[in-house]
């Protein structure tokens, strides 16, 4: 039976792209079962409602996690496709939750990592299933890569986590001292902290 | 992990190898992709050769592989192995029951033998 405060429950992470969306799924903070990019070119909103209820049908996550946008008056149609992502999964009896950029970036900092690659390159160490699919280092003429979104996906999927075991009163300390084994601790110690 | 663990994971291993459906399928034996996808969104369950082969492919264990079925047969099986316990346990025991006993208790979780009135 799963615990309310375990950290181990199956999220789905999505971060929403202009191209569409990346997504990754957890079982916990160190397990990575599947990651990828959606790409959605007509009928945005609809498609991407299409693909995810496919990733929630197939996964039958606990947790589904998106980025909260806040009450921004910029970026609005993106702001209510997150919001009909986050009703059509509690509809489906999934339960939703959006992660701040401020909690995201909290969590990294203390990693001492601020850009969008410095986080990924912490990611890639957390989740080293993942470190083939780094961005490559994007000039000002470069397109995104496809793979950012994975990156920024895992990024909010982590940030649950870490809340989460904080939240329990677990320690006070990210999930650093609580993966088994990786990189996290290792990262941790050699930024000093 | 959690409680409800995936029918299988042969997608997860697939993609950490950078293997295609095609190039798993070829391994496989099989002439398309198509069994492999079924597999891979738990439309089809594969047969135990099958089985095999993903454990030679992916060099890991069966449990690791299709978690959620595995969890679901070791419930059955622990179930009614529960049942030939208490089944045995009311019978006399003999010199050969010992090791079937102490198996079956191993399996339910039983750590010593029930006190016999």
């Amino acid at each position: 039976m799963t615990q309310s405060n375990s950290p181990e429950r199956r999220v789905l992470a999505l971060h929403k792209t202009s191209r569409g969306f990346g997504f990754v799924v957890l079982e916990s903070p160190a397990t990575l079962v599947d990651w990828g990019a959606r790409t959605t070119r007509t009928q945005k909103a609809r498609t991407t409602l299409l693909k995810v209820r496919a990733l929630l049908e197939h996964y039958s996550p606990e947790v589904l996690l998106i980025e909260d946008c806040g009450a921004s008056a910029t970026h609005v149609r993106r702001r209510q496709l997150l919001e009909s992502i986050f009703e059509f999964a509690i509809e489906n009896g999934v339960a939703a939750r959006r992660i701040s950029k401020q909690r995201v970036r909290k969590l990294f900092l203390a990693f001492e990592a601020v850009t969008r690659r410095q986080i990924a390159m912490v990611v890639a160490r957390i989740l080293p299933d993942l470190a083939p699919y780094v961005p490559r280092i994007r000039k000002p003429w470069m397109s995104e890569d496809y793979s950012a979104a994975i990156f920024d996906a895992a990024a909010l999927a982590l940030a649950y986590f870490d809340s989460r075991r904080t939240h329990a009163g677990r320690t006070s300390i990210p999930l650093s001292a609580q993966m088994e084994g990786n990189a996290f601790t290792e990262i941790r110690s050699n930024s000093g902290n | 992990m959690p409680s409800r663990k995936l029918p299988n994971y042969l997608r997860r291993y697939r993609k950490l190898a950078g293997f295609s459906e095609a190039e798993i399928a070829f391994l496989l034996g099989f002439q398309d992709a198509a069994q492999v996808s079924r597999y891979e969104h738990f439309r089809a369950v594969p047969g135990l050769l099958t089985a095999l082969a993903y454990h030679v492919i992916f060099q890991t264990a069966p449990p690791a592989l299709f978690g959620g079925k595995y969890q679901k047969i070791e419930r059955m099986v622990r179930r009614r192995a529960r049942r030939l316990l208490k089944r045995l346990d009311a019978q006399t025991p003999n010199r050969r029951s010992g090791r079937k006993l102490a198996l079956l208790r191993a399996l339910v979780g039983e750590t010593q033998e029930p006190e016999k009135s």
